[in-house]
């Protein structure tokens, strides 16, 4: 079964991301509120893949992202960006990090798992 | 009630989450409010209460759609969009504001 790390500091994002991870695709879900939690999750639980907020406080995704790269238990995990933000500047910005994918928020409960699956090439 | 589907499943809990995080909408909504209240008030908005408006948009415009409310991830953008800009409010931004304001909690009582 498919796990999933979902690192965002609002409850209500994590909440219905794993809401629809788990009831829609059927995967494991582990959560964690800001990226230097997120980061010891990803060690410890080594998720499938990692959906990370670009926006928190502390911690942004693009650094949380940068720590996740530097650390050899977790640089091979997948991760996917989610953001609100929609304009084309940001999205270049954030597609230039080097992860899989940027999603975007407000995102389909319902095929949020469909997207996150085409990107990491899940076909199971 | 059985529940058939894993989406008819999600939908449930979807309405379910939405009255749970109603105080947190209400709440950004009422930091919207009194920022909008202030420009109007006083021709004028100080920089750290635009800033946090323009957070607390920036975060209906994330979830709002997501609980089906797209109008109202679209109104929160662009109020979003108005508050991040550099230079002062202008009246007539202020305005536009508060007509998408008006419009974004209609949106949300229906």
């Amino acid at each position: 079964m498919r796990k999933v790390l979902i690192i965002d500091d609002e409850d209500d994002i994590r909440e219905v991301a794993a809401l629809s991870l788990e009831a829609v695709a059927g995967w494991t879900v582990v959560t964690a509120h800001c990226g230097a939690e997120g980061i010891r999750v990803a060690a410890a639980e080594k998720p499938d893949a990692i959906l990370l907020d670009v926006m928190m406080p502390e911690m942004d995704g693009p650094t949380t992202f940068k720590n996740l790269q530097a650390n050899p238990e977790t640089s091979h995990i997948p991760v996917l960006l989610l953001t609100a933000k929609v304009q084309g500047v940001d999205q270049r910005r954030f597609a230039s990090l080097g992860v899989k994918a940027v999603l975007f928020k407000p995102f389909d409960p319902l095929t949020l798992s469909e997207e996150m699956a085409a990107v990491l090439g899940w076909t199971d | 009630m059985t529940i058939s589907t894993p989406a008819a499943k999600t939908a449930q809990l979807l309405a379910v989450l939405w009255e749970r995080n109603l105080p947190v909408v209400e709440e950004r909504l009422a930091i919207l409010e009194s920022a909008i209240n202030a420009l109007m008030a006083t021709g004028e908005l100080a920089p750290e209460i635009q800033v946090d408006a323009a957070n607390v948009a920036h975060k209906l415009a994330g979830t709002l759609g997501m609980f089906g409310y797209p109008r109202g991830t679209d109104l929160a953008r662009l109020i979003e969009e108005v508050l991040e800009l550099p230079d002062p409010l202008t009246p007539a931004e202020g305005q536009q504001l508060q007509a998408w304001f008006v419009e974004l909690k209609a949106v949300l009582s229906k």
